[in-house]
Order: C-alpha cells, then sequence, then structure tokens
C-alpha cells in the first residue's frame, strides 16, 4: 500500500508540467545521441549537466536519466540499419539486428526492440521498487573474487556466442585481451605497450575502437559495392509486431528483462555486458541455435531488451547506496551533489521526491519512447533508403567527428582508423570484430580482480570459491564450458564409431 | 561449429590468402609473446606482475593462431579474399584516413569533414564531381549544425584557417 | 518531432552557462577578449571536474568571458596536461588538475611534453586530506589500534591506485617502517570506499573528498582514524595526524587541485585571472558549491599553490623517481 501511494505521489511528479517537458526533451536528446554513433551517453549527459544547475532536483535526474534509457532505444535503430552501434550496448545488436534488415525484416528488429525495450524498463522500474534495497545489498557484497569468476564467465561466453569458428573467435578474444592491456597497469601502475607515447599511457579509448571495428570496416568491406547511386537493400517491413512474432520473443523478452536488470547493478558491467549474457542466454535456450548470426529475432529483442533494462536498474545502487555504477550515472551522482543532494542510503527518505520523481519520469519516459518509436520508425528508417554512396560518405564523415568528439582529441581518430584498417584485413581472414571488443571491455575486469583477489588471499586460490555467489557463477561458467566441449566429443566419437 | 564444407566455393587461392593473413598475426602474436616476456615484469602465478596476464594472453593467442594455421579447415573458414578491386578503392582510402588527424589539427573540424566527405564522393564512390560537391558541402553543413551549433562538442580550432 | 526540442536544450545551456553574454560584444580588447577554455584532465563527474564547473559560471561573471569546462581524460591526467603545455601562452588555455596528476605522469613516465614547470599556478580550487578510514564496525578504535596490529601481522590497506598520492604514499610509509602492510589498489575512491564498507579490506586510505568519503564520515559509516596532513584537519580537529602519531618523513600526502596558466603567460593576465579567482573562492556561493571541508577557508594564491607544487613534485621524485 505504502509502495502504491508512492507511486501515485511520483507519478505526480513525473506528471508536472515542467518535469513532463524534461522527461520529453530528455529522452528525444538521448534518442538522438543513441542514433549518433560516436557520441554515447555518458559525454552527452556531462554535457547537459550545466542546465541542470537551475532546475529542481528530481527534474535535473529526470532530464538526464532520459537522456540515458533514450540512448538505449537509439542505439538500436543505428545498430540494425547501418551495423554501426550507435552506442556500445547495442554492439550485439549489428549482428543479427543488421541480418534482419538485410533481410528485408528491418521493422521487425526495430519494433521488436523497441517493444523489448519497453517491457524490460517497465520490469526493471518495477524491481527498482520493489526490490532496491535488497537487490542493491546483494551487488554490494560482490567483492573481488566474485567480479574475477563474473568476467571469467563472461569471457568465455565470448567465444562461445560468436558465430564461426571457435578457435578463430579465441583468436579474436585474445586480440581484444591484448588491445585492452595497452595502458597503465591498473595493480602494480607499470606502463605496458605505451613505447613513450602519452595518449597511449592511458590506454586507448574503448569507444574509438568500436568506431573503427564495427563502422569503418564495414564501409571498407562495402567499399566497392557502395559506388552505387540508388539503394537496392532495406525493405523495411512492418514496424508492428504481429501476435505470432510477440508469442515468439515474450521468452526472449522476459529473460532479457531479467538477465538486464540483475546486470545492470553490477558495477562496470551495465548494458554492454547484460546485451551480450542476453545473447548467450538465448542462443542457449534456443531451439534454432544455428539461425544466431543469421537474422534470430530472438538475438535482437533479447538484448535490447537487456540493456535498456540494465539502463534502468543501474540507477539502483546510485539512489539506495550512493555509488555510481557507471560512466552515466556517475555524472547523474555529480549533477545531485551540486544541488546539495548526497546520494546514499538515507535518500529515499530525504528526498522521497527524487526517487519517486525518478521511478515515476521512468514509466512516463519509457511510454514516450514506444510512442514515438512505432510511429516515427519509417522516419529513421527513412536513413536505410538513403544511396549508399551518399549513406558511405555520410557516416566517414561522423565517424571521423564522432571520433574525434569522445574525448576531444585527434589521437582518437587515429585509433578509430587504425582499428578500421585492422578490423577490415581481419574480416577478410575470417576473424570477426564482435569479440574482440567484448573481450577489451571483460579483459581489464577479469585482471584487475584477478590480482587484487590474490593480493588479500595472500597468493591462495580458495578464494574463487569462497562465497555461494562465486560459487554459482564458477559452477556456470564450468557448465558452459561443458556444454561447448560434449557436442564435440560426442561429434568425435560417431566419427570414430562410423570409422569401426 | 567448425563448418565449413571443403566444397566448390574453397578455392587455393582463398585458402592461401587465409594462410598468409594467419601467418602475420602468428607472427604479431610471436612479438608481442617475446615483448611480454621480456620487456614486462611476470612475476609469479601466486603473485602475478604486469607482465602475467599479458604472457599468459599472447602466448594462448599465439597458440591459437598456430592451430589455425595449421589447419587448412579452420583456417579456410569465414575467408573473404580482398579482391583486386577491393583491394585498389581501400589502398585509395588509407591515404585520406591517415592524413585525418593532422589535417583536423590544421584545418579544424569544418574544412576537413568537407574535404573527407568531397574525396570520398568522387575517388572512393566515384559519384560525379558537381554531385560530390553538392553532397559533401550537405553534409558538412549538417554536422556543423548538430555538433558545433546544437551540441556545443569541443571542436578544433584549425591553427591554420583560424575556423573550427 | 525531435528537433525543435534540440535547440531547446542548446539554447537554455547557452543562456544558463553563458548569462547571455552572447548578445554582448566584449567590453574591452584587453583579456579577455574571446572565450577562455579550461581543461581538465580527468574524466567528467569526477570530483576535480565538479568543482571546476561549479567555479566556471562565477569566473565568467567575473571576466565576462564565456567559459569552456573541456575534459580531456587520459594517460592518469598527462594527456590534457600535454594538450596544456603546448598551447599558446595566452590565458585562454588553462588547466584545472590535480597536483598528483600535474606532477607524476613526468615522474613515472618520463617524458610526456610537460614537468612540474610547465605549470604557472593561479590558485587554489580545492583541497581533499588524505584520511585512513575503517567501517564502523572494525576493531580499530583508534590508530593505535590499527598500528599495532599492522605491527603484528598483516593488515589489507585498500588504496585508490597503485599511482594515487594515497598508493605513494603508502609505499613509503611501509618502506620506512616495515609495517605489515599490504596495499591493495581499487578503481579510485569509490571503489575503495565499497571495499572498506563492504570489510573487502580491513582499512582504506584516500584522499577525503566530498563525493564519497566525506559523506561516509559524516553519517558514521566509517570512521577517520587518522589524516596524512602535518596540521590537523579545520573540520576534524580530534583526529591525529599520521605525524603526531610518530610516522616522519613521509611524502607531501594531501591532494589538491588548481587553475593553472602556461608559464610564459604575460603577469597582467595572471593578475586579471588571480584576483577573478579570489572574488569567486571567497564568494558565498562557491564555496557551499564545493562542499564542506574542500574549498580553502580563505583563498590560497598562485605563489602558495606553486610552492606546495614544487615540494609534492620533489618529494614523490625523491621516493618514486
Amino acid at each position: 500500500m505504502d509502495i502504491l501511494q508512492n507511486l501515485t505521489d511520483g507519478l505526480q511528479v513525473a506528471l508536472a508540467p515542467e518535469n513532463l517537458l524534461f522527461v520529453l526533451l530528455g529522452v528525444s536528446v538521448g534518442m538522438m545521441v543513441g542514433v549518433l554513433p560516436g557520441l554515447g551517453p555518458a559525454p552527452t549527459v556531462a554535457l547537459l549537466l550545466p542546465i541542470t544547475f537551475g532546475l529542481e532536483p528530481s527534474t535535473a535526474v529526470i532530464l538526464l536519466a532520459g537522456v540515458y534509457y533514450g540512448a538505449m532505444y537509439g542505439g538500436t535503430i543505428t545498430s540494425v540499419l547501418l551495423r554501426i552501434p550507435g552506442e556500445a550496448a547495442s554492439v550485439v545488436s549489428t549482428v543479427d539486428g543488421h541480418e534482419m534488415a538485410r533481410q528485408g525484416q528491418a521493422g521487425r528488429a526495430l519494433g521488436l526492440a523497441a517493444i523489448g525495450s519497453f517491457v524490460g524498463g517497465l520490469i526493471a522500474t518495477c524491481c527498482l521498487v520493489l526490490f532496491a534495497p535488497a537487490l542493491a545489498d546483494f551487488a554490494l557484497n560482490f567483492g573481488s573474487p566474485e567480479y574475477t569468476v563474473l568476467a571469467f564467465l563472461g569471457l568465455i561466453l565470448v567465444a562461445y556466442t560468436s558465430a564461426g569458428t571457435m578457435i578463430k573467435s579465441l583468436v579474436a578474444v585474445g586480440i581484444g585481451l591484448l588491445l585492452a592491456s595497452i595502458g597503465q597497469d591498473p595493480m602494480s601502475g607499470a606502463t605496458r605497450w605505451a613505447f613513450g607515447v602519452p595518449d597511449l599511457m592511458g590506454g586507448i579509448d574503448i569507444v574509438a575502437v568500436i568506431m573503427g571495428l564495427f563502422g569503418l570496416s564495414e564501409i571498407l568491406v562495402n567499399i566497392v559495392e557502395n559506388r552505387r547511386g540508388v539503394s537496392t537493400t532495406n525493405h523495411v517491413g512492418r514496424v508492428l509486431p504481429t501476435g505470432r512474432d510477440l508469442k515468439e520473443n515474450a521468452g526472449a523478452i522476459g529473460r532479457g528483462s531479467v538477465v538486464g536488470t540483475a546486470l545492470g547493478l553490477v558495477p562496470g558491467g551495465g548494458g554492454v555486458l547484460a546485451s551480450l549474457v542476453s545473447y548467450g542466454v538465448e542462443r542457449k535456450v534456443s531451439r534454432t541455435p544455428e539461425k544466431f548470426g543469421h537474422g534470430a529475432p530472438q538475438a535482437v529483442s533479447g538484448p535490447e531488451t537487456a540493456n535498456n533494462a540494465a539502463s534502468i536498474s543501474s540507477f539502483i545502487p546510485l539512489l539506495t547506496l550512493g555509488f555510481p555504477p557507471n560512466g552515466v550515472l556517475a555524472v547523474i551522482f555529480g549533477a545531485l551533489l551540486i544541488q546539495g543532494v548526497t546520494p546514499g542510503p538515507t535518500l529515499i527518505f530525504d528526498h522521497p521526491d527524487i526517487f519517486w520523481g525518478v521511478v515515476g519520469s521512468m514509466v512516463v519516459g519509457n511510454l514516450i519512447l514506444l510512442v514515438m518509436n512505432i510511429p516515427l520508425l519509417p522516419i529513421f528508417v527513412r536513413i536505410a533508403k538513403i544511396p549508399p554512396a551518399v549513406m558511405s560518405t555520410l557516416t566517414v564523415a561522423i565517424l571521423v567527428v564522432g571520433a574525434y568528439t569522445i574525448n576531444g582529441n585527434t589521437f582518437d581518430v587515429g585509433v578509430m582508423v587504425a582499428a578500421g584498417l585492422v578490423g577490415y584485413l581481419l574480416r577478410s581472414i575470417g576473424i570477426p570484430p564482435a569479440p574482440i571488443v567484448l573481450a577489451f571491455i571483460l579483459g581489464p575486469i577479469f585482471e584487475t580482480n584477478f590480482r587484487r583477489s590474490l593480493v588479500l588471499s595472500d597468493g591462495g586460490f580458495g578464494i574463487f570459491a569462497s562465497s555461494p555467489t562465486a560459487i554459482v557463477l564458477l559452477m556456470l561458467a564450468f557448465l558452459v564450458v561443458l556444454s561447448t566441449a560434449l557436442p564435440l566429443i560426442r561429434r568425435r566419437r560417431q566419427t570414430l564409431e562410423a570409422k569401426d | 561449429m567448425a563448418t565449413t564444407p571443403a566444397d566448390a566455393a574453397v578455392t587455393p587461392a582463398d585458402l592461401r590468402f587465409g594462410r598468409i593473413g594467419f601467418a602475420v598475426v602468428t607472427l604479431l602474436a610471436a612479438v608481442s609473446t617475446v615483448g611480454a616476456f621480456t620487456t614486462l615484469d611476470f612475476g609469479s602465478p601466486t603473485e602475478p606482475g604486469p607482465g602475467f596476464w599479458v604472457g599468459c594472453i599472447s602466448a594462448a593467442t599465439l597458440a591459437f593462431t598456430l592451430v589455425a594455421l595449421l589447419n587448412p579447415r579452420v583456417v579456410i573458414d569465414g575467408v573473404s579474399r580482398i579482391t583486386r578491386a577491393d583491394g585498389v578503392a581501400v589502398a585509395a582510402a588509407v591515404p585520406l584516413l591517415a592524413l585525418t588527424p593532422p589535417l583536423l589539427t590544421l584545418l579544424g573540424l569544418t574544412v576537413t569533414t568537407a574535404l573527407v566527405c568531397l574525396y570520398w564522393f568522387t575517388v572512393i564512390t566515384r559519384t560525379a564531381p558537381l554531385r560530390g560537391l553538392v553532397g559533401a558541402v550537405a553534409i558538412t553543413m549538417g554536422i556543423v549544425v548538430v555538433f558545433i551549433e546544437l551540441l556545443q562538442v569541443p571542436s578544433p580550432l584549425g591553427t591554420l584557417t583560424g575556423i573550427r | 518531432m525531435r528537433f525543435p526540442t534540440i535547440p531547446a536544450v542548446a539554447s537554455a545551456g547557452l543562456l544558463l552557462v553563458t548569462g547571455c553574454s552572447l548578445t554582448e560584444a566584449p567590453a574591452s580588447s584587453e583579456y579577455p577578449s574571446q572565450s577562455i577554455s579550461i581543461i581538465v584532465p580527468v574524466p567528467a563527474g569526477s570530483s576535480t571536474d565538479l568543482s571546476t564547473r561549479v567555479l566556471a559560471p562565477c569566473l565568467e561573471q567575473e571576466l565576462d568571458a564565456t567559459i569552456v569546462v573541456e575534459n580531456r581524460e587520459g594517460g592518469s591526467g598527462a594527456v590534457g596536461n600535454g594538450v596544456f603545455a603546448r598551447a599558446k601562452a595566452d590565458g585562454y588555455t588553462l588547466v584545472s588538475t590535480t597536483a598528483a596528476n600535474a606532477v607524476l605522469p613526468p615522474i613515472l613516465e618520463g617524458d610526456v611534453g610537460y614537468d612540474v614547470d610547465s605549470f604557472r599556478p593561479v590558485g587554489m580550487i580545492g583541497t581533499a586530506p588524505i584520511v585512513l578510514v575503517v567501517p564502523a564496525a572494525s576493531p580499530f578504535k583508534t590508530a593505535k589500534d590499527f598500528f599495532a596490529a599492522a605491527k603484528a601481522g598483516t593488515v589489507k590497506l585498500g588504496i585508490p591506485g597503485a599511482t594515487s598520492v594515497p598508493g605513494i604514499s603508502v609505499d613509503t610509509l611501509i618502506d620506512s617502517t616495515g609495517l605489515g602492510i599490504t596495499p591493495v589498489p581499487f578503481d579510485g575512491n569509490g571503489g575503495t570506499m565499497t571495499a572498506v564498507l563492504s570489510g573487502e579490506v580491513q582499512a582504506g586510505y584516500v584522499s577525503g573528498d566530498a563525493a564519497v568519503v566525506l559523506p561516509r564520515v559524516e553519517s558514521g559509516d566509517v570512521r577517520v582514524l587518522a589524516t596524512a596532513v602535518t596540521e590537523p584537519i579545520e573540520t576534524m580537529p580530534d583526529v591525529p595526524t599520521l605525524k603526531s602519531l610518530g610516522y616522519t618523513d613521509l611524502p607531501y600526502a594531501d591532494s589538491f587541485w588548481f587553475l593553472a596558466t602556461q608559464p610564459k603567460t604575460p603577469d597582467d593576465v595572471v593578475g586579471r585571472l588571480e584576483n577573478a579567482m579570489k572574488n569567486c573562492m571567497t564568494s558565498d556561493k562557491v564555496v557551499t558549491g564545493l562542499g564542506k571541508g574542500v574549498a580553502p577557508s580563505s583563498f590560497i594564491g598562485g605563489d602558495q599553490v606553486a610552492t606546495l607544487l614544487r615540494q609534492a613534485a620533489s618529494d614523490y621524485a625523491k621516493n618514486r623517481g
């Protein structure tokens, strides 16, 4: 009853004319930066920070939150139509989503992603309301060993979920891990592979790498085809999913909501990890896993649901414990501090208008995004009907400008170009770009926590099975390895038996 | 997963292409392995130093590339040979892409974007010069409006041109 | 549908940031006659970034110029500080950096394109004293308990990074005393405090920033056992300093960040900036915005900051060089 009362109050805050305006503003800006590659949600939220100084604290958070989850919706559109992730959490959709677009089902992919995102957003918001304190308690108990095992599980899933031969995926994972090891070693402070170049000492920027590996290499792969003046691709098809579509994707959306909500709580994981794990889960439960990588709708609806759910549930650690789990939330944290509000366990009691107002705005904002998305999709989709020559030139221009805007540094443009050329060459010999990027993100999490755990345990490996959470995660990793190895063994035995 | 049937699509040229490519990757992995073990502090498994992780992943990557190199079924999987037409077009794009970072510093965002677009239209996509010029101006204006005017992203002031 | 809202955001931002200065021509042709950019070499949302953004609107009013805060992160501050050091010394490219980011990269990495002499400080923006904290439930009630345990065995001490100021300071402490302390690097102050609160480490040695650490101290979640500064902190008069506990000869361990120009900047420009800074750093609005215990109680000018900076540089060079 209390919760209902609070939620009603929260909706009232969110529906106040000023707040309604800023929800609309936030999600529109978010949607736009989501569609534009390069300028991710974190820099945008930082750019908007000065505007919030003059606003009420609740309005400020409502605006910035809207940008964040708005970007999750927008990113899908670029991933599906152009095979460039509009923002990092939509990387997974560049595979099956774009494949669907090639098959003339772009509308279907985007419609399912929008509905999934909406459902995931609502479910995550419900969790925010119901379980915020308890769930955050759980995430707080994650220590270094748990992160080590979680990142290990993630890396296994990367190699496991990629298309093509396992060996080539493993080579791709290795390349991603090596690229991520450039820069300062977080544990000892020693510099690796920097060759005295200051720009390399902080490591190379993940967004620049993503833009090069996915965006530029895609342009280079199609460099000759793109000379056509007239578009032949992308019959968008109907956007509103059929009843059958919804039925077939209900499971994926449901599982994506759960995975996303859970992983959004994990600091450092967020939308990217959520969408990746969701993809792995969907592929595993699918009765037709061979369709994954070739335009399986569940490979889009699941991960897209998960990243939106994660973007919303990532507010839980901030609003209940005062710990921002990712860059965007760190900026929102700062916005609250400037308002004189210290996020922490007392926030819900001291400033109920902020907590419940933000919760209310998430319901309203997701509704706006869904409503905006389905009827307005044809406008976004029109991008796909621009002639390839124009589209490829526009993409190159946006990649150059976008890479520059990441940190305002021409070095990142160089990283983007290098990653694009290397990605092009690797793709020509069958090494896929997705595992490189995902390993790039997971590698440092694994290494840092692995070494930190060993410092904590004075070199004892028992620490990795020292808590129930770690044991459960380890067993999951073991099961994934086993389920990969078993069919191989069985196949080999069959071949042997056939020979006898 | 290794479902590459040795059917008609696979040509000796593809196999050679894949092998040359993997030989290069193997060489790089070997260099990285040697570099990790010689320049970085390895530590020990219970007290890993900065080189431990790099050494492990370099060696593992080297092992995987060697397996791929020695196994024709693996090395051929997913190979799409770069054709002569592709190679020529990409080679034409490389100088432009390599010059972009210094151009941004020298000419500023607007002029560089316009140049990149013009080059890409006329040289890479072989659009007619006039149409390419119109397209380049239109795209540049769009980018300037969105990035510089509306989003106010930091953009370089060209040291030669004095404009953004 | 989308586009009408974007000009709204942009213009709202412009109005708030510039205080309508776009519609007015600069008052004179003297400095400042164009917009000033302040480079922040750390990510948006960090405490240096936030306090710079609190200061910027006040400086805009004082100087009657548009100020753009630009984040140029990377390389523990080496990238942004390098950009600053290479910029023209005309007062239009300033930097807001911590002493650690200004001093450490050239010591640890060699040639990064700048060194401590590349900064001509204009004034102190904020300070964060280094504090030794334990969770509320810790058996260590006082600093003596902590150091007794460290002498007897091994204490796991969370630090916000191996090459952070607390990290270097702890290394020196261990080297000089042989105490049984194992430093465990975490991801910044936030990560260290999480580890302290969850009990993953027994104590934390962090800079007492207003964003993460001080609120936890105020709420009683953590207890401050000691501070590293040589003089007790105003807001924590009862907490002993490491020096008073008998640990002397430690490197300068106090996190501070400041506004600086290039050394060759004309004196009148620096003077104008220092005046504006002084007015801002003593205005209630800025002091409140920076937070309790962050803004210095009285304005600390460029020369004093320069002295502190050089002291920090020589200490770190001695301990890590």
